[in-house]
């Protein structure tokens, strides 16, 4: 379950970083969708 | 000097000057925590260690979806106009005693499920700024109210970032996971929510008459079913901490996606398909800021722990008693926090709680973090009162919101010092 939701969650960041945003904004997408992303894909 | 030693300054040096060149924006704020976990990597000449920058963040996980989760919640309940119903019920009371409670509270319910202050200044703080400015109150005392309720929300159970974080530092190698906070948290904020209470009463709400009314919502006479995903939720977090043994509805996350849900089914108003997904992306992206900081830190941690300085740190206090070195921490948090707001104050809760072990008494841990809470609510820049200033344009000073801030914040640090003292005597908390 918590996998699922790790999924939507990163989901959900992904369909924001479309929109035009600053460099250290992105870093910080990248920073919370990778271990959210990696969780969804059962990494860890 | 010794290499781990030198590994700390490096560490230290990044943030410090990551600090003074961005001002403590809070954007950088990620950046300059990762940028000093790749120093410390770099200094200790393990090169760029991807594994420890990566597994840091993995700490934080379980913790960072109840947040991200709390937030998507309360998105959905506000743009589905929920939450601007109960604020026009909440703002009508007639005496300002019974109207600052219900506003306060008002103010921390989205910190209390999203575990951050950012959270009550995004979702509470406009419609309590306008109401206080409508009836004339002085922008400072406006400030001054939304600060300390968004405050009081963060420390507030269920969740609590500055309580994630402590938590985690508690792990030694292990993370030790966010559970058994509820009442430790409850009885650690209470006071301070009760001591600032009257004084909000007195100082802040204007009388009954000078009120300007209420929100369409009301004049609209909108149902209230609309408010059943938000009580149903709070139902189902307080059942579920308050007896874990008995209940178990599938944790924070769970419950807050299917109040969303729910929510989504009972909008206070109808809204195209487009916006209540946008709602959803919008409540994920809100706290980006808060929680790309904690993943941040959990690799400045993690970094630490790879380098040796959590050893040499173990060995350093092995002569001490453990509540003294979490005091001597909790106080070190206070000035970190004035000088650079979150990043130093949450390296320092890491290690504040580390002497208790992993077997961690979460009354204790509870103690340690009103420290880091006080430290971003002291933080003149990068902080709570920032996150006021620019989300909700408020012309407050640090001097005007500390006038009144004092009092909860005093109250909220002294029953921290008595956690951490009495940590053991009160484990009648722990459920």
């Amino acid at each position: 379950m918590y996998f699922v939701i790790a999924a939507l969650l990163a989901l959900l960041l992904l369909a924001r970083a479309g929109k035009k945003r600053p460099l250290p904004e992105l870093i910080a997408l990248f920073l919370v969708i990778a271990p959210l992303a990696l969780r969804a894909l059962g990494v860890k | 000097m010794r290499e781990e030693i030198v590994i700390a300054l490096a560490m230290l040096a990044v943030l410090l000057a990551g600090g003074a060149i961005t001002k403590n924006q809070r954007r950088y704020t990620p950046l300059i925590l990762l940028l000093s976990a790749i120093a410390g990597s770099l200094a200790a000449g393990m090169g760029l260690r991807f594994r420890e920058i990566v597994e840091g963040p993995f700490g934080f996980l379980d913790a960072m979806l109840s947040v991200l989760c709390g937030m998507v919640f309360l998105r959905v309940l506000h743009d589905g106009g929920a939450l601007g119903i109960l604020f026009s019920r909440a703002a009508r009371r007639k005496s300002r005693g019974a109207r600052a409670l219900c506003l306060m509270l008002f103010m921390a319910l989205p910190g209390m499920l999203s575990g951050s202050a950012l959270a009550g200044i995004l979702i509470s703080g406009p419609l309590v700024r306008d109401e206080l400015r409508k009836a004339g109150v002085h922008e400072n005392r406006v400030g001054q109210f939304v600060v300390v309720g968004a405050f009081l929300g963060m420390m507030l159970p269920p969740a609590c970032i500055p309580a994630m974080v402590a938590a985690n530092g508690a792990g030694s190698v292990l993370p030790t996971p966010y559970t058994g906070f509820f009442l430790p948290l409850l009885a650690l904020t209470l006071p301070a929510f009760l001591a600032y209470w009257p004084l909000a009463a007195r100082r802040v709400m204007p009388p009954a008459q000078s009120r300007t009314g209420q929100t369409e919502e009301t004049r609209a006479g909108t149902s209230l079913l609309c408010l059943l995903p938000l009580l149903l939720v709070l139902a189902a977090v307080t059942l579920e901490n308050l007896f874990p043994a008995q209940v178990y509805l599938g944790g924070m996350p769970v419950i807050c996606l299917a109040g969303s849900l729910l929510s989504m089914l009972l909008p206070a108003k109808k809204r195209p398909l487009r916006d209540v997904l946008t709602s959803l992306s919008d409540g994920a992206a809100d706290l980006l800021l808060p929680v790309a900081s904690v993943f941040a830190l959990g690799a400045v941690i993690e970094v630490s722990s790879m380098t040796g300085l959590r050893g040499l740190f173990s060995a350093a206090i092995l002569p001490y008693a453990p509540a003294t070195v979490m005091l001597a921490l909790m106080g070190l948090m206070l000035p970190a926090g004035l000088a650079l707001a979150f990043p130093l104050a949450g390296w320092l809760a890491a290690y504040a709680v580390f002497p208790i072990g992993w077997m961690a008494n979460v009354v204790m841990v509870a103690g340690c973090s009103a420290a880091l809470g006080a430290a971003v609510l002291l933080a003149p820049r990068g902080g709570i009162l920032t996150d006021a200033r620019e989300r909700l344009g408020l012309n407050a000073s640090w001097r005007g919101i500390m006038a009144g801030a004092w009092l909860p914040l005093t109250v909220l640090l002294a029953c921290g010092v008595c956690f951490v003292l009495f940590g053991d005597a009160l484990r009648i908390l722990i459920v």
